[in-house]
Parts: structure tokens; sequence; C-alpha cells
């Protein structure tokens, strides 16, 4: 520095150009650390359940083969649970049962559950459901897990709350409980 | 001599400097990852991929991961690319349905443009920075005798061509210091985005897959690593790594010692011991694995390896 201090002296530059240059990095670099610190605010203050930036926005279409080998094809109009599942999903163990009866408890209130049998294998998945007694679920067949990406699902089991004119409105990403399917249903429905 | 020296020296500089601008403007200009009509299906698969996070791993791209989410990327990627949809589209697609985050190339937008426009401001300020050395030299040197080597040329016209490079130095290299800074700033912020992320999915791979299929990302995504995962030095999250690589043999040979010897890793060490020599083919693995659910009946990945005994 000194030595280029000395350089620019002969031309009138020296105090003069450093004071600027200091004062011109300390000005950036502030700007630099309240921007900074302004955006881990906002990314603060955005995490928490809701994690889909498909939240609030219209979801994907949901349609294929079921597990029964019928077609299905997803449409708006009533309030609907989509949950992603496998076979090999650990947690999935205890959390179909509960939807498969949140299922039927919510029908007569015009509340659909669609689920997603993600990346699994048709027998292994037939065998699962009748395992945890959710033989009656409607369950999509999605072998390549394709459809749960369309779907923006990180990981299995993931749960989405999709209002009545097709606007998805709460997501989960693991396991559900009564209370959480009851009160995100409700608000929407 | 120095007659002609020097103002040889000036225009190889500007010459330079033209070069780099144009390297520069071509490289910004160019589409990053554009790729020709002719590249197969596969390559741009792969290349669309690399461009796209791997939502639960820990710094690996959709290309490079062998997690479900990862392989079901690539498998829609593949889908749309054939369908005709162009690469950008795709990227497209992904980013709506999760987040900015899920692309690896900084946005140009934001805070993100330092990131873009750091590189060229240092090739910038090495070539002005170059030019102010070779200006003030010539001056040190010069002004003594500079009315007798170059008596013909008006000395105002020369000061101020000589004097203007130094402003634009100075105002250069403020800019690339304060890139400098900015780009660990963005580089901390992005990890801790990660960080967080990453513990969100450690919870939900918690006991379905972390063993079987190594689909939880990374040693650091499973949950029983995840608290011992800030040091590379764990044996056992360097032997899950290698295993998920593939690599079983070096996995099993660093984790067996761990396995032998009580501790809060051991259960790890088993399970990635006996997955490994399950992956080697070796009959000892079903030993392991057995030991494994007896020893920890209520650890997150003891109901699959339970079911993987079963299977097998």
């Amino acid at each position: 520095m000194s030595r280029w201090a000395q350089a620019l002296r002969p031309l009138g530059w020296g105090r003069t150009i450093r004071l600027r240059l200091l004062l011109g990095i300390v000005g950036v670099v502030a700007l630099l650390v309240v921007a900074d610190l302004l955006g881990a605010l906002r990314g603060g203050a955005a995490d928490g359940t809701g994690t889909s930036p498909l939240v609030g926005r219209r979801a994907p279409t949901l349609s294929g083969t079921t597990l029964t080998g019928a077609h299905y094809r997803w449409r708006p109009g009533t309030v609907t649970v989509v949950n992603i599942w496998a076979s090999w999903c650990g947690p999935c163990r205890d959390e179909l049962p509960l939807i498969a009866r949140f299922a039927q408890t919510w029908q007569q209130r015009g509340v659909r559950v669609v689920t997603v049998d993600s990346r699994d294998g048709v027998d292994p998945a037939k065998a699962f459901l009748g395992d945890v007694g959710a033989r009656d679920l409607l369950a999509v067949h999605d072998p390549d897990g394709r459809l749960a990406v369309s779907w923006g699902a990180t990981g299995i089991p993931e749960t989405f709350v999709v209002d009545a004119h097709g606007v998805i409105r709460a997501h989960q990403i693991g396991e559900v409980d009564a209370a959480w399917l009851t009160d995100e249903v409700s608000a929407w429905s | 001599m120095e007659l002609t020296v020097r103002p040889r020296l000036r225009r190889l500089l500007a010459y330079a400097a033209g070069a780099v601008a144009l390297v520069v403007l071509v490289l910004a200009l160019l589409p990053g990852h554009g790729s020709s009509s002719t590249a197969s299906l596969d390559h741009r698969t792969q290349d669309v991929a690399g461009r796209l996070r791997c939502p639960t791993c820990v710094a690996e791209s959709a290309a490079d991961s062998t997690s479900p989410v990862a392989e079901s990327m690539r498998s829609e990627i593949r889908r749309q690319l054939a369908a005709g949809r162009s690469e950008d589209q795709v990227v497209a697609w992904f980013r709506t349905r999760y987040g900015s985050d899920i692309v690896l190339d900084p946005q140009r937008q934001g805070l993100g443009w330092v990131l873009w426009a750091a590189p060229p401001l240092a090739a910038l300020a090495v070539v002005a920075g170059a030019a102010g050395v070779v200006v003030v030299r010539r001056r040190r040197t010069g002004d003594p005798q500079g009315q007798r080597e170059e008596p013909d040329r008006p000395d105002p016209a020369v000061e101020a061509a000589s004097a203007l490079p130094v402003g634009r130095l100075a105002v250069v290299l403020a800019v690339t210091v304060a890139a400098a800074v900015a780009v660990p700033l963005l580089v901390r912020h992005g990890s801790a985005d990660q960080a967080s992320a990453d513990q969100a999915t450690a919870e939900q791979s918690a006991s379905g897959s972390s063993g079987s299929s190594g689909s939880s990302g990374s040693a650091s995504a499973s949950p029983s690593v995840g608290s011992a995962s800030g040091g590379s030095a764990d044996p056992v999250a360097t032997a899950f790594a290698l295993l998920r690589a593939g690599h079983a043999g070096a996995a099993e040979t660093l984790v067996r010692p761990v396995s032998r010897r009580a501790g809060p890793d051991r259960a790890m060490a088993l399970l990635v011991l006996g997955l490994a020599q399950r992956a080697e083919g070796e009959p000892a693995a079903a030993r392991t694995l057995r030991s494994f659910v007896d020893r920890y009946p209520h650890h997150p990945a003891a109901e699959e390896v339970r079911r993987l005994l079963a299977a097998s």
C-alpha cells in the first residue's frame, strides 16, 4: 500500500484518493451488511411449516393409475387432502391409518382424500395398505416419483390441503397428526 | 529506444484491456448452459439436473445424488426434455415447485448480481492496476528528462491521459474489494439457508430410508449422525458417505473399529457396517444387521432393518 501511495503522490492523487477509496469501500460494505441482515431477517420470517412455494398457488395436476388399476384424475371442486406415502416409509405406517380414518369421517362433509403411493411397487403397497387397515384409501400409483416431484415434495410422507378452488392452502413435510388435519381442513371448507 | 518502447507498451495495454473486456462481454452474453440440439437426451438431462440442487442433500446437485427425490427429478427432467421443453423451461418448472433455492446458479437479481459481477470486475482491476503501474513508472522516470525525450508532445494532454486510468483504478478497486467482502457474505447466507432446510428434511427421513438405500442424502442428513456431522473427521459419517458413493469396501474398513467399541456412535457404525457388508454381498451382513436390531430395537432405522432382514 505504501508503495502505491508513494507512486501516486507525484500525481497529486495521494491522500484524497485514499480517503475516497476508504469511504467508498466502507459505504459499500455497510450497505451490503445491512442488505444481508435484512435478507436474513426476511428469510427467518419465511421459515415455518408452510415451506412449499406452491402454498397459495394452483395445485399441479394429479392423475394416474390407482393401485387397483383404475384411472384417476383429480379435479378441484371440494377440499382435498393429498398425502404422499410409500410402503418402505416408516412414519407412513403410523400416519396412514390416521389418514384413512380421517377420509372416512370427513367424506360426508365433502372432503376428499387422495393419496400418492410414490416410488413403490404395486404389490408391497397393497400389502402395506392391508397391514395398516387402510385398504379403501384412494391411492394413485407413482412408480418413479414424478408425481411427487411435480407437487414439489422432497421426501415421504408429505401432506397438502387444497381448497375447493384448487389452490394449495397448507403443506406439511413429515407425519401429520389429527389436529393438523382437522384445523387445516376446517379452515378451508 | 524509450520513445519506441513506451507507445508500444501503451498500445499493448490498450489491446489487453480491450481483449479482456471482449472476453468478459462474450462470457456474460453466452447462455451459460446452452447446449446444441444434437446433444443426447441423457446429456441434456444431466445438464439440467446439474443446475438443480438435490433438496434433501447437502451440497449435491440433482445430477450427482443417488437419493430418491434426485432420481425422480432426473426422470421428470428427461420426460419434459423429451416432450420438447427447453432446458430453461424445465428449470423454471422446478423453481415454481421448490422455490428459487432449488437452482444452483446464483440468480442475476438482488445481491446475486455481485457474484456475477465480481470476476469481470477483478479482471478489470488487474488491467487497470497494470495500466496504473506503467503510467506511474513512466511519469516517475520520465519527468526529469521528459522534455528532452518528447519535445513535440503537449504536456497537459499527456498528463490528462495518464491521470485518468488512476482515477478509474481507484473506483474499480473499491468495487472489487467490496465485492470480495460481499461474496463470503452471500455464500454464508446461502449455506445457512441450506442448513435449515437440511435440518427440516433430516426429521422426515428419520426412519424411512436412512439405511436401506442411502436416500437421506448424506451422512449429516441422517438423524443419528446429524449432531456429530460438523467435523469431517467423524469416521462413521465418512463411512456412510463412502457407502452412499458406492465404496462399500472402504466404508466397511473405516467403520469396523468403531462398531466394535461401545460409544454413542456404535449404533450407526453397526448399521453402516451391516449395510456395507450387504452391499459387498458378504454373508456376515445378516449377522451384523441382526445384532444392530437386537442392540438398538428403538433406533429410528431398526424397523426398516427388520423388514430388510425379513425380506432376505
